[in-house]
């Protein structure tokens, strides 16, 4: 059984666990909504979006954290401008916004190019330097992600599956988008922290995916990714701890491996029907 | 940038040397033009291109005011994940001598070197040098030789041959300003082990970011206790099982400092450090020297520097 307690006996495993346990449950939880809408594109574009807070943060020396919210904070209000004569849907002001704040991102790390290899840490990840002031972030963006399920969930999953119904009960259909692409971001700050820009995707979509085979409507979906999200990460972090695969990698792959596992076992129940 | 910046402040110089000395270069062929030019001065300068920072002081310690040394690294550059930029291959082009450090430290330079199309003298610095054995691979062995004060040694030998080939004329300056810049080597290398002598060898524990300092403990005779990074180079992701035997490796040798590079993130350091006791210091230059006004700008004043720091944190 030492197994099982020895990692929590390290602050630096502790401050992971908790990193990673608020991460799965976001990122699952979210992930579900960003799935069902068909906007896998989303959580790859935010992921690029946050890349300019975090180089700008780097430069100026601030929390990398900060930077990433701070870049996530102008994508919604610019959004938000864009959209507001209702011309663009929320998407494609996402399409238009993301990829120029990538563009500049990119830039600034070409011209202050001696930061490339203290950047590339920040944009792969690093769960075991998660600090005390991250956990902060973490759960903050925890709470807000509960809390808009908790008073939105409803308004959310509506406009998630049945657009014009949502619009004919008279549903603010902007505001909903930019809520939900909102708190998406948030959990994109998170998980970048804990897995890195490249890995974020996998974070949103995988326990989703599994979720979405494992459950027949919506919420009981969204709980089991919640809950597979945070498996993952506990899971991902106690191979990480008796092997020499890196944090990031290891959870993520664990992901996959759930999935595999999931749609393996649909499959031969199938088969045995 | 600073690249182009600096040739466009020489050529002009150039031009007005030649124009001086009564040379008509009409149109302004800067670059053969000067060559050309005889009679000693600015004008006879060879363009030399370093890839690591010890080899540009290297090269101007031997070459003195023969070369002109453009180097490619600068102080916030990692050699291990350097990108090259178009005015590496700008500089490549024109350069007459191209210094690299070799064992696969600086690879790069291989593509950099055939798109720039240069016919440039090419060094190898650690040539003849035999090298310490590395677990990682893709690397024949160990590349981070200079930290070894007789490998040092052998590079600016490497360094004065290859300025003499390209420029013979040369040859004597070359040979006579390496063997008074081994000498100072010497004193170097004296220098940090009368720092060290009163620190019995056992309590002479080091951890560093990433395996640069293979040669140094084994010139100095310190005891390297672990590094953070797992693998050779600075690009990977330690798993939790690394972290865990580090940190009980610095409990159990009681060590009071970890070290990093500047050039690194050093956010892991400060979790690790945490976890075991330990303090961070960020003072060390393993692949790099110093910025200007760092007091470590040359090759041995980083390693006077590196020594320092050690012997401050063994002996607190």
């Amino acid at each position: 059984m030492e197994w099982l307690t020895d990692p929590w006996s390290s602050g630096i495993m502790r401050r992971a666990f908790a990193e990673a346990i608020m991460m799965g449950a976001v990122t699952g939880a979210l992930g579900c909504f960003v799935l069902l809408r068909g906007l896998a594109f989303l959580g790859e574009s935010v992921a690029h979006t946050l890349i300019l807070g975090v180089v700008v943060a780097f430069l100026l020396g601030g929390p990398v954290a900060l930077g990433a919210v701070g870049a996530a904070a102008l994508t919604v209000a610019l959004s938000s401008a864009l959209t507001a004569d209702q011309r663009f849907s929320v998407d494609v002001s996402m399409g238009v916004l993301l990829p120029t704040f990538f563009g500049l991102g990119v830039t600034l790390i070409a011209l202050s190019e001696g930061y490339r290899s203290k950047l590339e840490g920040t944009l792969f990840g690093a769960i075991f330097a998660v600090t005390n002031l991250d956990l902060v972030l973490a759960a903050a963006a925890a709470v807000l992600a509960g809390a808009t399920l908790l008073f939105a969930g409803k308004e959310l999953a509506l406009v998630t599956f049945d657009r014009s119904m949502a619009q004919a009960m008279g549903y603010r259909m902007r505001l909903l988008d930019l809520l939900l692409f909102g708190v998406v971001t948030v959990a994109a700050v998170v998980a970048l922290r804990a897995v890195g820009n490249v890995l974020l995707t996998a974070m949103l979509l995988g326990p989703a995916l599994s979720a979405r085979l494992l459950t027949r409507t919506f919420w009981p979906m969204v709980a089991s990714a919640a809950a597979l999200g945070t498996l993952a990460g506990v899971l991902g972090l106690y191979w990480s701890w008796s092997s020499d695969v890196g944090g990031g990698p290891a959870i993520v792959l664990v992901v996959a491996g759930l999935f595999a596992v999931v749609a393996g076992g649909r499959a031969g129940a199938t088969l045995v029907r | 940038m600073s690249l182009s910046l600096r040739n466009s402040k020489v050529v002009p110089a150039l031009a007005a040397a030649g124009l001086a000395l009564g040379i008509t270069a009409c149109g302004g062929d800067d670059g053969n033009a000067v060559s050309d030019a005889e009679g000693g001065g600015v004008g006879q300068r060879i363009s030399v291109v370093a890839t690591t920072m010890q080899l540009q002081d290297f090269a101007r310690q031997v070459g003195r005011d023969r070369v002109e040394v453009t180097g490619i690294l600068g102080p916030d550059n990692e050699p291990h994940e350097y990108e090259p930029t178009p005015s590496d291959a700008e500089a490549l082009a024109d350069a007459d001598v191209v210094l690299e450090n070799g064992a696969n430290l600086d690879e790069w330079l291989d593509d950099l070197l055939s798109n720039a199309g240069s016919q440039a003298q090419r060094v190898t610095a650690v040539e003849g040098i035999e090298l310490l054995p590395t677990e990682e691979e893709g690397f024949p062995g160990d590349p981070h030789v200079w930290h070894d004060p007789e490998a040092a040694k052998t590079m600016v030998d490497n360094v004065a041959a290859g300025l003499a080939a390209a420029d013979p004329e040369g040859r004597a300056t070359y040979e006579k300003s390496a063997s008074a810049y081994k000498a100072e080597l010497d004193a170097m290398a004296a220098d940090i082990r009368d720092a060290f002598e009163p620190i019995p060898p056992e309590q002479r524990d080091l951890i560093t970011t990433h395996d640069a300092f293979g040669y140094f403990v084994r010139a100095y005779d310190v005891q390297q206790v672990g590094t953070v990074l797992p693998a050779l180079t600075t690009e990977s992701e330690p798993s939790g099982r690394q972290i865990r035997e580090l940190v009980q490796e610095i409990r159990a040798q009681d060590v009071d400092v970890i070290f990093t590079e500047e050039a690194v993130d050093a956010g892991l350091e400060r979790q690790i450090a945490d976890e075991a006791g330990a303090e961070v210091s960020t003072s060390l230059y393993a692949d790099v020297l110093g910025a200007p006004d760092s007091g470590a700008e040359t090759f041995i004043e980083a390693e006077l520097a590196n020594a320092r720091a050690m012997a401050a944190a063994w002996q607190s």
